[in-house]
């Protein structure tokens, strides 16, 4: 009288039983079925264990889980919500931006001046200040080529500036609604990555592939041998072959170089504070996106020329806003959150085009 | 089944990628179990709603640095445990500094959430017997007939939850019901009008 009955609890020791009976799952009703028909002499005791486990389960019910459900998550999302306008506020509030600027002005004097002594390969100073970046806006593959004579810079909406020398050419997909960060380069660049721990950035360059969260470092492709170099600036750089994504061959930290040749498909990793210091060359040619008293139309094309995302709007609604906006490195979309909120216009994005809508400034 | 595993392994890949709605839709698919198993640890409902609270805030703020996760309410129930269990050692610090056992934390916990809810319900509802049945087991009990029956785990997964082998589960799960059956025999509405319904124990 004692002890439960060990029929059942054979049942109850069974992994399979317990999931079909505290889980709706056609594959476990189908199994059962068929488990019943091959031994219809044990129906009677396995639907006896059903019942059993059933009402064990029943009797597991007793709060009132809807009301307290819904009371924990409305400070579940106050305090997530509260984090968030925490966040903008320190980005947006605009004497709090006035002090941001000055820093974010020195630090990118620093970036600047560091970044030129980080060039060691440029030989040519010809100022061409016309010069335009070329890229298309027309699909959403975007195809940077430095045709220039002088090092150019790449804006990508995420934030990140990737400096193109001569004859360099970056390929990449609009990433603005991907999960995933992806540019071919062909050619030397130095590229300054953007933090985005949730979206890595990936580049391609010949037989490598470069994974990095946020960092500097510059890549030299050698379009005749196939050769690439990598050397990093700050940060940490994962360095893969194409043929094996899986297993990372080096993790470069800053001054750390590595030297793959094509041929014998071998990377080489090296310290080379030697070949950081031997950098000459003059500033290279940077979009300012500081702007004074200025058409929001014309902030829009900037903005449109610069990332290389159509930008949808209509002329006429916005053509007397005139706003001042000291904008920098931010990503693509700070800088439109920021001047949208400056004229009360919002804007969405659809398949990586920009959508603007907003009533007419006074 | 795979199907909807597939469908949370999807949710949490979404939620891992900064998506708020997948996250609301993960809270919501497994709210009920864990303040169902909370309450079997934690006798006061503020300590319980603080510690769920903190649980998911916490997700959220370490999203990107989460691992896949084969199994989301395994994953959630194994922490909220240990949220649980930390909050009651240190509430218990408070108290005592005596050496202080999960079997004390147990013991401690005379009136829970849940009986006082019990109360308000269909107080004779054959389900309501059972409830009882089980609820004056041992604390230990009461959580591996939980983890068994209500959450569907296996005794691997309750052996990893609560530290056992995997023979003591089986073990523990065979003594908990030699247990409720000799509770439902001992009750006194037992013997009359549910006698039918729950002969099943005999």
């Amino acid at each position: 009288m004692e002890n439960f009955d060990e029929n059942i609890f054979s049942y109850f020791d069974d992994n399979e039983f317990i999931k079909w009976v505290t889980s709706k799952s056609d594959a476990s009703d189908a199994y059962w079925k068929e488990w019943m028909q091959k031994n219809p002499g044990k129906i009677k005791g396995l639907l006896k264990a059903k019942q059993i486990a059933q009402d064990l389960s029943k009797a597991q019910k007793p709060l009132n889980t809807e009301i307290l459900s819904q009371d924990i998550w409305e400070k579940i999302n106050l305090n997530i919500e509260q984090q968030q306008a925490a966040i903008s506020l320190a980005e947006y509030s605009p004497r709090k931006t006035n002090r941001l600027m000055i820093a974010a002005s020195i630090a990118g004097l620093l970036l600047v001046t560091s970044s030129i002594y980080y060039f060691a390969n440029i030989k040519t100073n010809r100022a061409d200040a016309t010069a335009k970046i070329t890229s298309n806006v027309t699909s959403n593959n975007l195809n940077h080529v430095n045709n220039t004579s002088e090092s150019r810079v790449v804006y990508l909406v995420d934030g990140t500036k990737i400096t193109l020398q001569p004859g360099a050419s970056l390929k990449h997909a609009v990433f603005l609604q991907k999960d995933k960060r992806e540019v071919y380069l062909d050619g030397d660049a130095f590229f300054e990555v953007a933090k985005d721990a949730n979206r890595p950035f990936y580049v391609y360059a010949h037989d490598i592939v470069l994974r990095v969260l946020g960092t500097s470092f510059n890549v030299t492709t050698n379009k005749k041998n196939g050769n690439v170099t990598v050397l990093v600036k700050t940060g940490k750089v994962s360095v893969f072959k194409s043929s094996n994504k899986n297993n990372a061959e080096f993790i470069l930290t800053p001054t750390q170089s590595i030297r793959y040749t094509a041929q014998s498909q071998s990377i080489v990793k090296s310290e080379s504070d030697a070949e950081l210091e031997k950098a000459d060359t003059k500033a290279q040619h940077v979009i300012n996106f500081d702007f004074e008293e200025t058409p929001i139309v014309t902030i829009f094309s900037a903005l449109e020329e610069a990332y290389g995302i159509k930008m949808n709007y209509d002329e006429k609604i916005f053509s007397k806003c005139i706003i001042t906006a000291p904008l920098r490195d931010e990503p693509f979309e700070e800088k439109l959150k920021i001047i949208c909120a400056a004229v009360g216009a919002k804007y969405h994005i659809d398949n990586n085009e920009v959508f603007v809508q907003g009533t007419a400034c006074k | 089944m795979k199907s909807e595993n597939q469908l949370e392994t999807n949710l949490w890949l979404q939620f891992k990628n900064g998506n708020k709605n997948a996250f609301a839709e993960i809270y919501k698919i497994h709210i009920s179990s864990l303040l169902t198993y909370g309450a079997k640890l934690c006798s006061d409902e503020g300590i319980l709603k603080d510690n769920i609270q903190d649980l998911f805030i916490e997700l959220w703020n370490g999203r990107a640095n989460l691992a896949n996760v084969e199994n989301e309410k395994f994953y959630l129930i194994k922490s909220l445990r240990y949220k649980l269990i930390r909050a009651e050692k240190k509430r218990q610090l408070h108290i005592s500094t005596d050496s202080i056992s999960d079997e004390n934390i147990y013991k401690r916990i005379e009136v829970s959430v849940e009986s006082e809810i019990i109360e308000k319900e269909t107080r004779n509802s054959q389900i309501n017997t059972v409830r009882k049945a089980i609820n004056i087991l041992s604390k230990r009990q009461q959580e591996v007939i939980q983890l068994r029956f209500y959450q569907g785990f296996t005794n691997e997964q309750i052996a990893e939850l609560m530290q056992m082998n995997y023979q003591s589960v089986s073990n523990l799960i065979y003594s908990s019901l030699c247990r409720i059956k000799k509770n439902l025999s001992s009750s006194p509405v037992f013997a009359t009008a549910l006698l039918a319904a729950f002969s099943f124990f005999f």
